[in-house]
């Protein structure tokens, strides 16, 4: 999985991005200011780097220019257009502003990481191989035959492992924003999901909410 | 945009107009003034003239004609026009003299008159009297172009005199309605910390496979979070009570004040003893309690004692940069790197101070450290 670094300096957001990124499966480190960050880069080889703006030895913008080749979503209080317009001329590919919802930073995350290609090629799961590529998945070396609609919701559960996505969030994914069915038509194809793959433990229903594949 | 700058700008709109129609106002009534002025004076030399030319006719008849003629030719150097006329009474026209430059019809007797050619501007009026069995006719305009002019300049005058006007307002409102709104500007990045992380770690419990030391410490977090949330909170509405100038005034003994307040705290050495001041109990145990929590983050021991009328709160931790103190004195935000804390203390302070009248000076420790003197106590 990709390996993504935090540079975040209020402790408690540091670790709530460091834990749901772990949880999803992605490998996380944490720095706490700029010059942390830039050290950290030296050693280590980062995918993505979540950029708070308001750091306490030098601002986010700055910490930007010295960063070369690492796609960089900011993450920051800072709301204004001014502020926006200024990191994404800067260098950021993304700009999300706190509070922040989860579901939709790790949506961000996945759109960031596959625009430069750094998804994964395929994902495994017990006995299942998911290969991303040729869109086909694989039970003890057999395809199983999925919709494209099942594969898309698959594919989202996989990519946010751990972590629930409500119903809307899943049909947004497979049927597309302007769908305009019943969230229960998430439910008809889960189950399918379930039977296929075996999937009947691990894809847990949350109640209320939506799904959550647990591995 | 922010509703503060909207605000301004919106005020500063108003404000641009107000000026620059009260300016207009008053060039227009000045000009007004002077243009009567000019109008009184054209009649009362039209008619003066007239009345002394028609004696001299009935006096010396057809000879005064003559000399009346070269007498009009000259006024024409200063600036006035004039043209003589004599009607019988068969209606008959006979021009004595005419140095008028332009042609104006259909004006009555009495009517006053403006022509703007040829870049001269003048007003007139037309005079008659009854001498003999004739009427003698005097058409007199005076040049006014120099009172256009200097209307003209008036105006230009006045454009300059508003323009540098709204652009001083507009640095001097923008200053203020900055300091005014810097508060509620703050408001929103300090709550969105907290607020971000009580928000992130109740989805973080909602959505994820949890295990029970992540429960637990999302659970902790979102705790400490509504704690550090409710101190924001209470610290801003003290600012706003104070803002709006809503404080008690009442007898109160420093020394015991502080006596409570030093037990949550070690190392906070309180020497009396202490005078009684006037205050608000609430708003100057919340100074006191800030004052002496910053010593403490600040490190070291703290020591707090008075010496002629003035309380000092001293830390002996490191030694503090002189912007550092600076700022603290001029109220001014610190670099982020030099707060340890949500940074409203000391502006809380500050302001607790000033509405009781007394005065927070920050000075640099003899030994290292910092101390906060509060003076004016009396």
């Amino acid at each position: 999985m990709a390996a993504i670094l935090i540079v975040e300096d209020d402790p408690g957001i540091n670790e709530l991005l460091k834990r749901t990124l772990e949880k999803v499966g992605y490998v996380s480190f944490q720095a706490f200011c700029g010059l942390e960050a830039l050290q950290m880069l030296q050693k280590k080889t980062v995918d993505l780097i979540l950029l708070d703006i308001n750091l306490p030895d030098m601002s986010g913008f700055d910490c930007m220019k010295k960063i070369d080749d690492i796609p960089i979503i900011c993450v920051t209080a800072r709301d204004e257009l001014s502020d926006k317009v200024r990191g994404l001329y800067g260098g950021a590919e993304d700009y999300i502003t706190k509070p922040f919802d989860i579901e939709e930073l790790l949506a961000r995350i996945q759109v960031v990481l596959k625009r430069f290609q750094k998804e994964e090629n395929g994902y495994y799961i017990g006995e299942l191989f998911i290969d991303v590529k040729k869109r086909k998945v694989l039970k003890n070396q057999e395809l199983v035959a999925l919709t494209a609609r099942e594969f898309e919701l698959l594919l989202a559960l996989i990519s946010n492992k751990n972590m629930a996505l409500s119903r809307s969030r899943l049909l947004d994914i497979a049927w597309g924003m302007d769908y305009d069915g019943e969230e229960r038509t998430v439910d008809v194809h889960i189950q399918r999901i379930r039977k296929k793959l075996g999937l009947e433990e691990s894809l847990k229903t949350i109640f209320k909410y939506g799904y959550r594949l647990e591995i | 945009m922010q509703m503060w700058k909207k605000n301004y700008l919106v005020i500063i709109t108003l404000l641009a107009c107000i000026l620059h129609l009260g300016m207009y106002i008053i060039v227009s009534i000045s000009y007004k003034n002077d243009f009567r002025r000019e109008v009184k004076g054209l009649f009362y030399e039209s008619e003066n003239l007239l009345d002394f030319w028609a004696r001299q006719y009935e006096e010396d008849g057809a000879r005064a004609l003559q000399s009346i003629g070269q007498t009009a030719m000259q006024y024409a150097d200063n600036g006035i026009f004039m043209s003589l006329s004599s009607i019988d009474s068969q209606g008959l026209h006979t021009e004595v003299m005419n140095n008028i430059p332009f042609e104006q019809d259909g004006i009555t007797v009495g009517e006053v008159f403006d022509v703007r050619r040829e870049g001269i501007y003048c007003i007139g009026t037309i005079q008659s009297v009854s001498v003999k069995d004739e009427i003698m006719e005097l058409w007199y305009m005076r040049d006014c172009t120099v009172l256009l002019q200097s209307q003209y300049k008036r105006i230009l005058s006045a454009v300059v005199v508003s323009a540098i006007l709204t652009a001083g307002l507009a640095v001097f409102l923008y200053k203020i309605i900055k300091y005014m709104y810097y508060p509620v500007n703050s408001i929103a990045h300090e709550l969105r910390t907290p607020l971000t992380n009580i928000h992130g770690y109740a989805q973080f419990i909602k959505n994820g496979k949890l295990s029970e030391e992540d429960i637990y410490f999302a659970g902790k977090q979102i705790e400490e979070e509504s704690i550090h949330l409710n101190e924001v909170i209470e610290k801003l509405l003290i600012i706003g009570n104070m803002r709006e100038g809503q404080i008690r005034s009442e007898k109160l003994e420093i020394g015991k004040i502080l006596e409570e307040l030093k037990g949550n705290w070690k190392n906070v050495n309180v020497e009396e003893p202490f005078s009684t001041v006037l205050g608000d109990a609430v708003l100057v145990r919340c100074m006191f309690r800030n004052l002496i929590e910053n010593a403490v983050t600040y490190g070291g021991s703290v020591r707090i004692y008075e010496e002629a009328a003035v309380i000092y709160i001293s830390n002996s931790g490191e030694e503090v940069k002189t912007e550092v103190v600076e700022a603290l004195n001029r109220n001014r935000a610190l670099p982020l790197k030099e707060i340890k804390g949500t940074g409203y203390g000391v502006s809380i302070c500050h302001e607790i101070a000033k509405v009781h009248n007394w005065k927070l000076v920050y000075e640099k420790g003899l030994e290292g450290g910092l101390t906060a003197g509060l003076y004016n106590l009396q």
